[in-house]
C-alpha cells in the first residue's frame, strides 16, 4: 500500500511549550481545491505543497482566549472566518475544525480528554458541533497545537500524519488503504507504531464508506486499548461531520505522540488540580456502584430507567415504554455481552470508565459477516436508536448495528431516528415492499436496519434515500410516492427533526422544558444542551414559565462550558457526592461545580465563579446563535418542533395514555373529556400545548436577551462583550425590522 | 382531616399506612439516586421503609439525573 503513496507536502514545525493549557497556535491544513485561503486570516508560517495543498500555522490570540476560551469556541471562531453565508456543506471552504480545549489532556481529573469538532453540517447546512473522546485531542495539544483545521477538497484520497515528537506534518496520497474505520485503523496502527508498545501513542481520526453516500457521516477518534489489544473508537456523531470529511477525500488524520504525563499542560497550581482529582476519584470509587453504575455498564445503565419513566422512545417516539424492554435491559448487556473487569476510560485518568466494549462479537451480516469484532458499546443512545425506537428488542441487532455504524462512519442517533421515521411511513402504507426494493421496513425488523446501513455503505438502494435524513425524506416521499396533502402534513408532524437534524433518544412529550430544550438548540435537537426531563416532569422543580426559562438559560450555558474546556459532562452529572442531597440546588451538583472551578484555576491560574463560567459560555452560545442566523436559520420559525414532540398526534398514542391525557384536559385545560372523541381530545390538548410551548419560547428568549423573533439584542451583545462588528452586522437588519435597533445607534 | 398529600408539589391521594417506600413503589420511582424530603427534612434511604406519611404532608422525591 505504501508504495502507492505520493507525498504532497511535508511541513516541519517548531517545538512548542504548553503554558497553562494553551500552545497559543493552531495547525492549518488545506488539502487542495479552489477556494480562497486568504479568507482564513494570516498564516504565521506557510508551506505550499503540490496539488494545491497548504500547511501552516495561526496564532491563538489573547482575544480568542478571552472571547472563545477554546474547544467549540475556537472551532466556531475559525469556521465563521472560513465560510460565507451561502457556504454549503460540500463547498471546499467548509472547514472541519477540531479543538480539545485548555483543560483537555490533564490526567488528574476524570473526563478530561474531549475534542470538539465543528463544520458546516451536511444535514443542516448550519454550524454543527460534536464532542468526542479518544486520544486524538490531547495528543494534538501535546504535539503542539490547540486547534486543527482541515479545509479544501483533495483531488485524490489522502492521509495526513502528524508526528508530534519529530514535529512534522505530512500529506500523502493513499489510494489503497481501507475506508471502513476498524480496518483502516488496524492498517495505520501497524504502519505508524514502531513497536507494539508504541501503539498506545497513536490516535486516528477516520470515518467510513457510508459517510461517502449518506449525510449522517460521523468521525471516529481512536485510542489503543492495550488490555484488549485492539483499537477502540469514540464518535463525533452528530450532523454529518464524517460526510464532510470523506467529501474532502480525507481517509484519515493520524497522530503520534510519545511521552504523555499528567503535567504536560504546565498547570498553574498543581496541588489544586490534584486535590480536586483525588476528591473525585474517591467519590466515584465509593458511590458509582450505588448510583448509576457507569463503571459496570456505562450510559446503557439508563435503558431500564428511561422505560420505567415512560421516556424510552418506542416506534418513532410514539410511546415511552414497551413490554419487551427487559430483553435489551442493562442487565442483559452486562450478563451476556459486555466484557467486564477491564478499565474502560477513553482518556487516561478517567475513573468513571464508561467506554464499554463487547469483545469477540460475531457478525451475521454485511461484508464482515462471520468475523469476530470488538464493538464499542452499547451506549444508551445506540440501544434506544437502533433498538426501541425502531421497535427492535434484540440485543444482537443493536450491537451489530452499533458496530456497522461505527466502522461505516454513521451517526447512530440519526440512523435510528430516521429509520424509525421511514418505518412509520412504511407501516402507514405511504410506500410498499416494491418501493423499498424488497426491504420490509416493519417495526422491529433489525435485519432490515442493518441492510439499510449496508446499502448506504455501497451507495445503492433505499438506503440512499433514508441516508439523506428526515428533512429530505419528507420531500422525496411526497414527490416519489404521490402522497396526499394530509399524508404530507402527517410527515411534518411525526418526522422527528428540527433544523434538519434528527432528535436524540429521549421522549420529551411530557416535559415542556425539554421540548424547548430540544427545539431551541443552535445545532438542532441534541440533548447535550439541556436534559431537563426529571427536573420538569418528575420532580416538578421548575413549575412556572420563568422557572423553566431560567433552567433553559443555566443548563445550556453551563453545558456549553464543558465543550469550551475539553471536558466530558458525565463526571459532572452522572455521579454525585452523598452530601449533595443537602444542597439547595442538588441538580447542579454544586460540589462538582466547585471541583471545576478548582481545576480551571489549577490549570489556567484564574479563579472563576458559577456566574463567570456561565458568562464565558454565554459569549460562545450567543455567537453560535448569530452564526446560524448568518447561515439562514436562527429565527423563531426555525425553533418550531414537530408536533409529536409536544404530545400525542394519533388516536393510538392518545389512547395508550388515555387516563393521563384526560386528566390533563380536566386539570390543566379545564375541559371535560367525557363524550368527546379521541380526535377531538387530541385537538384540544395539542392546541393547549402549542400555546404553552410558544409562551415558554417567549420567556426563554427574554431571559437570554433575545427579541421575540429570537435575535440577540444589541444590548445583550454589549453586556456579554460580544458586540463585535461582524456580529452586529448580522443582527442589525433583523433588529431594525423588528423595531429593536436602538435609536442611539441610528445613522 | 385532608386525605391528600403533596408529592413533588402536586396533590396526591393519601391512605392510611402510606410510607415513603410504598409511595415510591406506587409511582414506579425506581431510579437509583433519589433525594427524599418529608416536610422539608431529608429522609435517609435506610429509613424509607418505615417512614410514615401523614395526610397533608409535603413529600419531595427529587431525581438527580442530568442526562448525557
Amino acid at each position: 500500500m505504501e508504495a502507492k503513496h505520493e507525498v504532497l507536502a511535508t511541513y516541519t514545525y517548531e517545538e512548542s511549550s504548553i503554558e497553562r493549557g494553551y500552545n497559543n497556535r493552531s495547525l492549518y491544513i488545506g488539502v487542495g481545491g479552489d477556494y480562497d485561503t486568504g479568507a482564513q486570516g494570516p498564516l504565521t508560517h506557510r508551506l505550499n505543497g503540490s496539488r494545491g495543498t497548504v500547511i501552516g500555522e495561526k496564532a491563538v490570540t489573547p482575544f480568542m482566549k478571552e472571547k472563545f476560551v477554546g474547544g467549540k469556541g475556537f472551532d466556531l471562531y475559525h469556521l465563521w472566518k472560513a465560510v460565507r453565508p451561502d457556504t454549503r456543506w460540500d463547498a471546499p471552504e467548509n472547514d472541519i475544525v477540531i479543538s480539545p480545549g485548555p483543560l483537555a489532556g490533564i490526567t488528574q481529573y476524570p473526563g478530561a480528554g474531549k475534542s470538539l469538532v465543528c463544520c458546516v453540517s451536511a444535514l443542516t447546512n448550519l454550524p454543527i458541533d460534536s464532542n468526542v473522546g479518544g486520544h486524538f485531542g490531547p495528543f494534538l495539544k501535546f504535539a503542539g497545537f490547540d486547534i486543527l483545521e482541515l479545509q479544501g477538497q483533495a483531488e485524490e484520497e489522502i492521509i495526513i500524519f502528524i508526528d508530534g515528537n519529530a514535529h512534522t506534518v505530512t500529506i500523502e496520497t493513499a489510494p489503497e488503504e481501507a475506508v471502513d474505520s476498524h480496518i483502516l485503523c488496524e492498517q495505520l496502527y501497524e504502519r505508524y507504531a514502531e513497536t507494539p508498545e508504541d501503539k498506545q501513542n497513536i490516535s486516528i481520526v477516520s470515518s467510513g464508506r457510508a459517510a461517502e453516500h449518506a449525510l449522517i457521516g460521523m468521525l471516529n477518534f481512536s485510542f489503543w486499548d492495550k488490555r484488549r489489544g485492539c483499537v477502540r473508537l469514540k464518535q463525533a456523531g452528530r450532523g454529518g461531520v464524517g460526510t464532510v470529511f470523506r467529501h474532502k477525500k480525507i481517509k484519515a488524520v493520524a497522530l503520534r505522540y510519545r511521552g504523555v504525563h499528567g503535567d504536560l499542560n504546565h498547570p498553574a497550581n498543581k496541588s489544586l488540580l490534584n486535590a480536586a482529582g483525588v476528591r473525585m476519584h474517591k467519590e466515584i470509587a465509593q458511590n458509582d456502584h450505588l448510583q448509576n453504575n457507569m463503571r459496570k455498564i456505562g450510559t446503557a445503565n439508563i435503558i431500564d430507567v428511561m422505560d420505567q419513566y415512560d421516556l424510552l422512545p418506542v416506534h418513532n417516539f410514539q410511546y415511552g415504554s414497551h413490554p419487551d424492554t427487559a430483553k435489551i435491559s442493562a442487565r442483559v448487556f452486562i450478563e451476556k455481552y459486555v466484557t467486564q473487569n477491564v478499565p474502560d476510560g477513553c482518556w487516561f485518568g478517567c475513573s468513571l470508565s464508561c467506554a464499554k466494549a463487547v469483545d469477540g462479537f460475531a457478525l451475521r451480516t454485511g461484508p464482515y459477516k462471520g468475523s469476530r469484532v470488538c464493538v464499542d458499546g452499547p451506549e444508551y443512545e445506540n440501544a434506544a436508536a437502533l433498538g426501541s425506537n425502531v421497535g427492535c428488542f434484540d440485543p444482537h441487532w443493536i450491537l451489530e448495528g452499533n458496530f456497522y455504524c461505527d466502522t461505516y462512519g454513521l451517526d447512530t442517533i440519526s440512523m435510528g431516528t430516521m429509520t424509525a421515521f421511514a418505518m412509520e411511513c412504511y407501516e402507514r402504507g405511504f410506500y410498499n415492499l416494491e418501493d423499498t426494493g424488497g426491504l420490509d421496513l416493519r417495526w422491529g425488523n433489525g435485519e432490515a436496519v442493518l441492510e439499510l446501513m449496508h446499502q448506504m455503505a455501497q451507495g445503492r438502494g433505499f438506503g440512499m434515500v433514508v441516508g439523506k435524513g428526515i428533512r429530505q425524506m419528507k420531500r422525496i416521499f411526497a414527490e416519489r410516492f404521490h402522497l396526499t396533502p394530509q399524508q404530507i402534513k402527517d410527515m411534518e408532524d411525526f418526522g422527528m427533526e428540527n433544523k434538519g437534524l434528527e432528535y436524540s433518544e429521549y421522549m420529551m412529550k411530557e416535559s415542556l422544558a425539554q421540548q424547548a430544550g430540544y427545539a431551541l438548540c443552535n445545532k438542532g435537537p441534541q440533548h447535550d444542551e439541556a436534559w431537563l426531563i426529571f427536573m420538569d416532569m418528575v420532580n416538578n422543580q421548575i413549575p412556572t414559565m420563568e422557572d423553566k426559562a431560567e433552567a433553559l438559560h443555566f443548563f445550556p450555558m453551563f453545558r456549553t462550558w464543558f465543550s469550551l474546556l475539553g471536558l466530558c459532562k458525565l463526571p459532572w452529572i452522572d455521579i454525585a457526592p452523598p452530601d449533595n442531597r443537602y444542597s439547595a440546588e442538588p441538580q447542579k451538583i454544586p460540589g462538582h461545580i466547585q471541583n471545576y472551578i478548582d481545576i480551571y484555576e489549577g490549570v489556567l491560574g484564574e479563579r472563576h465563579t458559577e456566574a463567570s463560567i456561565v458568562r464565558q459560555s454565554e459569549r460562545v452560545y450567543t455567537f453560535q446563535r448569530v452564526f446560524i442566523l448568518r447561515m439562514g436559520s436562527g429565527q423563531r420559525r426555525h425553533d418550531t418542533p414537530p408536533a409529536r414532540s409536544l404530545g400525542p398526534i394519533t388516536v393510538g398514542e392518545y389512547l395508550s395514555r388515555e387516563e393521563r391525557y384526560d386528566r390533563q384536559l380536566r386539570e390543566h385545560v379545564g375541559i371535560d373529556p367525557a363524550g368527546k372523541s379521541a380526535e377531538e381530545r387530541i385537538e384540544i390538548l395539542m392546541n393547549y400545548r402549542w400555546a404553552r410551548y410558544w409562551q415558554l419560547v417567549d420567556t426563554v428568549y427574554a431571559r437570554r436577551g433575545w427579541t421575540p423573533n429570537g435575535i440577540p439584542k444589541l444590548e445583550k451583545l454589549r453586556e456579554i462583550g460580544m458586540d463585535l462588528p461582524e456580529l452586529v452586522e448580522v443582527v442589525r437588519p433583523y433588529l431594525e425590522e423588528e423595531g429593536y435597533w436602538p435609536d442611539e445607534t441610528h445613522d | 382531616m385532608k386525605h391528600t398529600i403533596e408529592l413533588n408539589h402536586r396533590k396526591y391521594p393519601w391512605r392510611k399506612g402510606l410510607t415513603v417506600s410504598a409511595l415510591m413503589a406506587e409511582n414506579r420511582f425506581g431510579f437509583s439516586f433519589i433525594i427524599v424530603k418529608l416536610n422539608g427534612a431529608i429522609v435517609e434511604e435506610e429509613a424509607w421503609a418505615g417512614a410514615a406519611i401523614a395526610a397533608g404532608d409535603r413529600v419531595e422525591m427529587i431525581h438527580v439525573f442530568g442526562g448525557g
